[in-house]
């Protein structure tokens, strides 16, 4: 699923605006498992896309760079619960690239549809 | 020469940053999430410059929990329990490296812990074990005595490098929501204090008032 295109200096997050389906979500947050020669290839600014990603009975919320490579996930803060079933729900986001190194990626989460 | 479990959480890798050891192990043992604790222990240590193995011995046959991808046992203390792990862990680091001159292997039990493997009766019974046989190694535990907060306080470890680090139980990418995913995050949020529980919190809520 894709959270909108991904790639090079995204696009600053939309503004919000109330959809009524609960997901709204606008977040700063750190990705978790920063893998490092992924994030070596992202810049601030960039857009990465969010996908689901399923094993066994476990799902995760993942960020993938414009290249596929995942940089790391979606996993700590309040609204998880509520970002993985809006994504299964197939409602897109994006992450723009806040601050990025080796072994952080700092982003803000946002919905993309209009 | 030092050798550390180095499974690529907040807490080996803080021991990591602050003790230095010579060598850093990481064991794919069959565990649902090697391939991320792997992954964020190669990370760690190339940024920490420490030198860094991999061994992998498929148990996953022999393993309980959601590490396993099966039930968590009734005698578990915590459902995760993945039955004699920390000694399966020591003998293989102990099988490893003996011959190339080990002298001591660290664990990253904290005062936390709550498998009877991370405690302080089994670090000292272990420690005799392995003292008593070829090599005469010893078993430390240089943050028994730390919260995972203190730990990571004391290890100086940067906040920077905190972002590679993963503790998930299911899967190789964190899924969030297991105890692993949980410990990391209160973790982390405490490590950055007052700006992160408010910030988090407020940053993370919806326009539709989540």
């Amino acid at each position: 699923m894709s959270g909108g295109p991904p790639g090079r200096r995204g696009r600053a997050p939309r503004r919000l605006q109330q959809s009524g389906d609960g997901c709204d979500l606008h977040l700063t947050v750190d990705l978790i498992g920063v893998r490092r020669e992924a994030a070596d290839r992202v810049r601030e600014g960039d857009d990465l896309r969010i996908e689901l990603v399923h094993e066994g009975a476990a799902v995760g919320a993942i960020c993938r760079n414009g290249e596929g490579a995942v940089v790391g996930a979606l996993a700590a803060f309040p609204g998880l619960t509520r970002l993985l079933d809006c994504l299964a729900r197939e409602v897109p986001f994006v992450a723009h690239v806040e601050e990025v190194s080796s072994t952080r990626c700092v982003v803000t989460v946002s919905r993309t549809d209009p | 020469m030092r050798a550390l479990l180095l499974s690529g959480g907040l807490d080996s890798a803080a021991i990591a940053a602050w003790q230095r050891p010579d060598v850093c192990l990481t064991v794919d043992y069959g565990q649902r999430p090697a391939k991320g604790e792997i992954a964020a222990a190669d990370s760690v240590a190339r940024e920490l410059g420490l030198r860094h193995e991999i061994a992998r011995v498929d148990l996953s046959a022999l393993g309980l929990g959601p590490l396993a991808g099966r039930a968590a046992s009734d005698l578990a203390r915590a459902p995760e329990w993945w039955p004699y792990r920390n000694q399966m862990l020591v003998t293989l680091a102990g099988m490893r490296f003996v011959a190339e001159g080990l002298t001591e292997i660290l664990l990253g039990a904290i005062r936390t812990d709550v498998h009877a493997d991370g405690r302080a009766p089994f670090l000292r019974t272990v420690d005799r074990l392995m003292h008593l046989q070829e090599g005469g190694v010893r078993v430390m535990a240089p943050a028994r005595h730390l919260s995972a907060l203190e730990l990571v306080r004391r290890s100086g470890i940067p906040r920077s490098l905190l972002g590679a680090t993963f503790s998930c139980h299911v899967m190789e990418y964190a899924c969030g929501r297991c105890r692993g995913c949980e410990k990391h995050q209160e973790t982390l949020a405490r490590i950055d204090g007052g700006r992160a529980r408010a910030g988090t919190a407020a940053r993370a809520s919806a326009a539709t008032g989540g």
